[in-house]
């Protein structure tokens, strides 16, 4: 854990101050089952034990400057094997949602935040968008057996509605393809919608709950402004 | 045969077993070493009588099970009393682990039991006033019990939400193993009381000039050092028996545990029973226990002392030990040895045949071998050392092993492996006897002498002998066979010594088996039977 003071005085802490936190971390036994069952036990020194201690003491300064809930991947094995039934992975995501935005490692944050602001974590305007997924519309007309094939954009009464992970129109095009051409042969009605297309969700990963309500919210909007009934979110 | 019971403490365990015994028509006598506190035993005495004898100490102890004759010390006079059964019921004491923690008590630094005083005092927790943290230290240099442990957590349960302070735990192994404690574990963390333990290091612990404790530690879950001067540092207690119940032990001749309470681990002895017949221990006697376990231990022990006054039907008959007296030269070995206290002294020593449980340890242990039990002398065993007949036919060399087996364990492990269809040696021949501390010198001779090519000796495992010492009697007598055995320049490996529970079945066949290959491997002993 990152020594933000080499000796701390215990009554400066207050040991209540994430009681509220609803994933059982005062009970830990320190069994260390967690610990032994974590993958990434060992890296940068962690172990899933260590974070609930530290959860359950107050160390918040500690945790929210520690780079271990970032490095953790989620797998939930460590709540699997729990004998108090802690909610690790849920503790981590709490952590991560109290460190400051701007102090959000990597590009988790910066992707978030440009969807937030314009629809998609690339930033990628509507228009380019458009053309992209013409373009590739027509590279799969070109094939042998999709004669005829268009993108249905922003079509209004369609059976599915799609989204689109970012990377699809940047450095992924070609994977664009395999679900039209299913959609296709399938005599599929679909659709994707023009602009706030994005499938990813990265609050999920940074703690941020309300961009996830933004995200998901704008996804029950284009349901309901095309009066589309089905929803394929392959992300 | 009177229906009278001695019991011997003053807390409620003897209080409940003094009152139930009496609603089952047993006469009782209550030796309370004080003053003690009052029982009204009234109730019940209508017809069975009750005598409470305040300020008296057991000083003595004769005869035995149905039949003791205890002199008891009141006030420097002697009491005569003559009884049937003896429960040791005396009450533990506690000491507070000052000293232990380098601590001096003063209004910073208390003991559990002042803590207990003072929550339950009127005005309570008036000294508490102006202090905002209370660090327990418990069991962290001595193990902890779940006892205190309940005791702590209750206190600290009500110091975090009534008096609104901040606890510590600081502990080594937190002992959650009783009755509603992982519960109350809970409550306690809900409440916010902290837990540290201390596996590999101990806290440094130093107290400063107004009495407070300055404590100081590593957190060994996060490597983080911490520091806290704690408003009041509550110490914990060590139970254990008085001195008074140290003596008990020692005028009754019975095994103690290594605390000092009158009962051994020994599974045999579960719940209230002590190797000697007759004289039961239970409650703060027995070990350290919690208030309802004493209430437990109580009906236990009352149920024992009502199946001896009620048994219906005698007791499966066991073969006893008979002492030759024209040839006994009071050398007091057997008084010594017998596990059960069997053995009283008149002009020569007698077996009391009430208390006498057939084990055979006197037997092998009398150097006159004066002592005797049916079924167990040297011709009579001699005379079951039979070579199946497998080992005779055909070419291939059949080792002829004898097995010793206690027939509390081994030779029970036996039985199993055979109807589990276990592989077994062919020439295995197994002699069971009633504890493997009967097995004598010449119990083993005589099956060299009989043309074993391999002796086996199987006890109970260590600390599981009913008898408390049999398997170790028979391991010092196999270590002087070998001894025997390497002087004669004869292979020490044809005996063997191991020890087995009842239900070890696969355990018996891979022993027997790897025996019978290490037998094979030094092929057919150089003894000739009967040369």
């Amino acid at each position: 854990m990152p020594k933000v003071s080499e000796i701390i005085d215990l009554d400066q802490l207050d040991p209540r101050q994430f009681s509220t936190w609803p994933f059982s971390q005062d009970y830990c036994v320190t069994c260390g089952l967690c610990s032994s069952s974590c993958p990434i036990s060992g890296v940068d020194d962690f172990d899933p034990r260590k974070l609930v201690r530290m959860v359950s003491l107050g160390l918040k300064n500690e945790i929210v400057e520690s780079r271990w809930p970032w490095i953790c991947t989620m797998c939930g094995k460590c709540e699997y094997v729990c004998p108090m039934d802690i909610n690790i992975p849920g503790l981590v995501r709490n952590i991560r949602a109290i460190r400051e935005r701007d102090k959000v490692p990597g590009i988790l944050h910066k992707g978030l935040d440009a969807a937030i602001r314009t629809g998609n974590n690339l930033g990628l305007p509507k228009e380019d968008f458009v053309f992209i997924l013409e373009d590739v519309g027509e590279e799969v007309a070109e094939e042998p057996g999709f004669e005829g094939f268009t993108v249905p954009i922003d079509k209004k009464g369609a059976h599915l509605l799609t989204t689109i992970h970012n990377k699809l129109v940047n450095t992924h095009t070609d994977d664009l393809k395999h679900w039209w051409k299913i959609f296709y042969a399938a005599k599929e009605d679909w659709t994707v919608p023009s602009d706030e297309w994005e499938g990813t969700n990265w609050g999920l990963f940074t703690g941020d709950d309300e961009a996830m309500k933004t995200m998901v919210g704008r996804i029950a909007n284009h349901m309901e402004t095309l009066q589309i009934k089905n929803l394929l979110w392959p992300e | 045969m009177q229906r009278r019971t001695l019991i011997i403490g003053s807390g409620t365990c003897a209080r409940n077993m003094a009152e139930d015994l009496l609603s089952l028509d047993i006469e009782i006598i209550v030796a309370v070493k004080d003053e003690g506190p009052d029982f009204s035993l009234s109730n019940h005495t209508q017809h069975a009588s009750a005598e409470v004898l305040k300020h008296t100490r057991l000083v003595k102890c004769r005869g035995s099970v149905g039949d003791f004759t205890v002199f008891m010390d009141q006030k420097g006079e002697t009491v005569e009393r003559n009884v049937s059964n003896i429960i040791i019921a005396e009450e533990d004491t506690r000491e507070p682990n000052f000293a232990l923690y380098g601590l001096a008590p003063s209004s910073h630094i208390i003991s559990s039991s002042q803590l207990k005083d003072l929550l339950n005092s009127p005005g309570e927790g008036a000294l508490l006033s102006g202090e905002e943290t209370i660090v327990f230290l418990s069991g962290i240099l001595d193990e902890s019990n779940p006892v205190i442990t309940k005791e702590i957590m209750l206190c600290s349960l009500r110091l975090q939400s009534e008096f609104k302070k901040q606890i510590y735990i600081l502990t080594k192994n937190l002992k959650v193993a009783g009755d509603g404690l992982e519960v109350l574990y809970r409550k306690t963390k809900d409440a916010g009381v902290v837990y540290f333990k201390f596996a590999d290091a101990s806290p440094s612990i130093e107290q400063n000039r107004n009495g407070r404790a300055h404590i100081a530690f590593n957190d060994e879950v996060t490597n983080q050092q911490f520091r806290l001067t704690s408003g009041i540092t509550v110490v914990d207690e060590t139970i254990k028996p008085s001195d008074y119940l140290s003596e008990l032990s020692k005028i009754l001749r019975v095994d103690r545990d290594n605390a000092g309470f009158a009962q051994t681990g020994n599974v045999h002895r579960i719940r209230v029973l002590t190797n000697r017949k007759g004289v039961l221990a239970a409650g703060p006697g027995r070990a350290v226990q919690s208030a309802e376990e004493h209430m437990a231990d109580a009906s236990n022990a009352v149920l024992r002392v009502l199946e001896f006054f009620e048994q219906e039907e005698p007791e499966a008959i066991i073969n006893k030990a008979e002492i030759n007296r024209s040839k006994c030269v009071r050398c007091l070995t057997c008084y010594r040895r017998c596990p059960y206290q069997a053995i009283q002294l008149d002009t020569k020593p007698v077996v009391v045949q009430e208390a006498c449980e057939g084990c055979g340890i006197c037997t092998a242990e009398c150097p006159k071998g004066t002592i005797t039990i049916k079924g167990l002398s040297g011709s009579e065993i001699s005379d079951q050392i039979i070579k199946p007949d497998s080992v005779n036919s055909g070419k291939i060399f059949v080792p002829f092993i004898v097995a010793f087996c206690c027939r509390r364990s081994a030779a029970r492990a036996w039985e199993l492996a055979i109807e589990a269809g276990h592989n077994l040696p062919p020439g295995l021949r197994i002699i069971e006897l009633p504890c493997a501390g009967s097995i004598s010198y010449d119990h083993i001779f005589a099956a060299f002498k009989k043309g074993a090519d391999g002796i086996m000796v199987i006890t109970c495992h260590e600390g599981n002998c009913h008898s408390e010492k049999g398997n170790i009697f028979a391991r010092q007598r196999a270590d002087m066979v070998f001894e025997f055995l390497t002087q004669m320049g004869f292979e020490k490996e044809r005996l063997i010594i191991k020890s087995l529970a009842a239900n070890m079945a696969m355990e018996f066949s891979e022993i027997t088996s790897g025996f019978e290959k290490q037998i094979i491997d030094l092929g057919a002993s150089r003894i000739k039977p009967g040369g």
